[in-house]
């Protein structure tokens, strides 16, 4: 019988160091237990729930991925296999967490709009790696509430990669989060902007029924519409650059920063009006990472200290 | 840049606030009240059950041989691809495909399987395969040899994911999402091979088909923003690694999948989301440690 998950796994963690001294230089695909690319921290998380002692049998097809000397056809992942998964330990080079650098002003906000710049970014671990990943820029709207952000509409371009594939795409997207609930989430992905600069407006058009409406370069290409934005109003405008993983490229470096520019937002269903950025609106969650300026009431740079 | 967007905008912007009043009718969704099903296994892949035969008067597909050979050419199969196929008249007890459910269930089909698959998509990295052995259930309808439904069973040992939404919920849900309805099946057959649109899907960045552990596909007539109704492929991948990382509250059920729209007539690539969400009133399974949404 196994261990129980949770004090194997702690056990196994503590020879993380050692493995980290055996692991080779080269990848292999054989201990990459969640197929994205690496043998890191997160395959070792599955390492205690595969192991079967030298009696039992893989109690997930996934785990074939632990049994190192399955050549020799023992179909069981055990102490033995250990030291080749440390040869094999190559870590990720991603780091997930998100992070921003944006400008955040407060408002009874319906709407939002900017230039932004697309710009051409390299995602963590590129052209190698299969991890989760991605660098966005936005302009939108957000409801916060009790330091939670439950509803919010946004739109922009993103450069995404998903977990288990080095394929990257550029798309421009329209996404609404519309209550508290697991599910509460629209994205609508729309093909790549293109190079140069390109206009993004979400605006709040109808109070009655919370209905959304997104345009890209002037024309309208998605609505959306919920009862959980029926009479609301955001209570930030935001104008943001989003990375997934720390080593994701923010848009934008130090001699091509990404403009944001012509920054707009609208309230109570009016027409829109300047940003009015000033310089304690502008945030950075890293100031020797991303670096962020403004350079007028209605626009601003953001980009990559260290890409 | 997006032919079909800019198609779309042409469409929506000039008749103004009629549209939005017709969005609106369209959207009277109670937003949370209806969804109450728990996670549940999925269903098998074709609840079939022996068709009536009445003769086969007035079919267009009359053998089994004839069947296969309009899978083989809807979806596009390579010669060198599955050899595997299987034709049977049957009869779908019960259908989920928003709108058009009433035109599948409850009458005779072509059931043609396809099994042991395994895509080939030249668009996809060199070095990255299909993650899962396919078996494909192709609907056909006799009458005239068009697609109904394109469906591959779930894996076999693979845990299961948040169902797919009943056709009400879908239709519910996707007039919200850019006024979108199926308004019928298309009277001649797709241009663009099914394989074909996957390619396009791989290439495009709505979804990796080869992550997908469960491939949907329809062949519709469309409309969308308010336009007129277009012959589309609507491709849904199912099962795959989550399209971002899960905020903490927001379930991993409603970033696991993404339907793609693909034009039939010209294969362009139309967009894609996550609409319909699965419904559900089973706990969040939320990604532990994800971190929210920055502050102001």
């Amino acid at each position: 019988m196994r261990s129980p998950i949770a004090p194997m796994t702690a056990r196994l963690f503590a020879l993380v160091p050692l493995l980290l001294l055996a692991s080779s230089a080269a990848a292999q695909s054989a201990g990459d237990y969640d197929g994205d690319g690496d043998v890191d921290g997160d395959d070792f998380w599955y390492w205690a729930a595969c192991m079967t002692g030298p009696a039992g049998s893989l109690p997930d097809p996934n785990c074939a991925a632990f049994d190192f000397d399955l050549s020799r056809a023992d179909g069981k992942v055990d102490l033995a296999d250990l030291a080749a998964f440390g040869r094999a330990f190559t870590g990720s080079p991603c780091t997930f967490g998100k992070k921003y650098a944006n400008v955040t002003k407060s408002a009874s906000a319906t709407g939002c709009y900017a230039k932004i710049r697309t710009r051409w970014v390299t995602l963590c671990g590129e052209p190698t790696s299969k991890a989760l990943a991605a660098s966005a820029a936005w302009a939108g709207v957000t409801k916060f509430e009790g330091g939670r952000a439950d509803i919010w509409a946004q739109t922009g371009y993103t450069w995404n990669r998903v977990s288990g594939s080095t394929t990257v795409n550029l798309n421009t997207y329209a996404e609404t989060k519309y209550g508290p609930g697991p599910l509460d989430r629209d994205l609508h992905k729309g093909d790549s902007p293109g190079s140069g600069v390109h206009e993004y407006r979400c605006r709040l058009i109808s109070s009655l029924f919370g209905t959304w409406e997104f345009e890209f370069d002037g024309l309208v290409w998605y609505y959306f519409t919920h009862d959980a934005w029926k009479g609301q109003t955001g209570t930030h405008y935001q104008y943001t650059a989003e990375i997934f993983n720390k080593e994701d490229q923010m848009v934008g470096v130090q001699a091509q920063k990404c403009d944001f520019t012509q920054c707009q937002y609208a309230t109570n269903w009016g027409s829109f009006q300047d940003a009015d950025i000033t310089a304690d609106s502008t945030h950075t969650d890293d100031p020797n990472e991303w670096g962020i300026e403004r350079t007028s009431p209605t626009s601003f740079n953001v980009w990559d200290k260290k890409p | 840049m997006t032919h079909s967007r800019r198609k779309a905008v042409k469409w929506s912007r000039t008749p103004g606030m009629w549209r939005i009043t017709l969005a609106t009718l369209l959207c009277t969704v109670p937003a949370r009240g209806v969804f109450g099903q728990g996670r549940t296994e999925q269903p098998p892949a074709a609840q079939t059950q022996p068709a009536k035969e009445t003769g086969r008067q007035g079919w267009e597909i009359q053998t089994e041989q004839q069947a296969i050979a309009k899978a083989r050419e809807i979806i596009g199969l390579p010669d060198t691809g599955p050899s595997k196929l299987s034709a049977e008249v049957t009869t779908l007890a019960e259908d989920n495909t928003p709108f058009l459910h009433d035109q599948v269930t409850g009458r005779p089909v072509w059931h043609i399987a396809i099994a042991d698959w395994k895509l080939e998509l030249k668009s996809a990295p060199a070095d990255e395969h299909d993650q899962y052995p396919r078996v494909f259930d192709v609907f056909i309808d006799p009458t005239n040899g068009l697609l109904l439904k394109a469906v591959s069973r779930w894996p076999e040992g693979v845990p299961p994911i948040a169902p797919e939404p009943s056709a009400r919920s879908a239709e519910e849900q996707m007039p919200r999402s850019g006024l979108e309805k199926y308004v019928g099946f298309p009277d001649v057959a797709p241009r663009v091979r099914l394989l074909q649109a996957l390619e396009i899907v791989m290439k495009k960045g709505g979804g990796n088909p080869y992550l997908a552990k469960q491939i949907v596909a329809h062949y519709v007539m469309q409309t969308w923003m308010g336009g007129k109704p277009r012959a589309v492929w609507a491709i849904t991948l199912r099962g795959i690694p989550p399209i971002e990382p899960p905020d903490p509250g927001v379930s991993v059920d409603a970033l696991n999948h993404i339907r793609n729209i693909v034009d039939g007539e010209t294969g362009k690539w139309l967009g894609a989301g996550t609409c319909p969400q699965p419904e559900t009133g089973a706990p969040p399974a939320t990604a532990e440690g994800a971190e929210g949404r920055t502050q102001p």
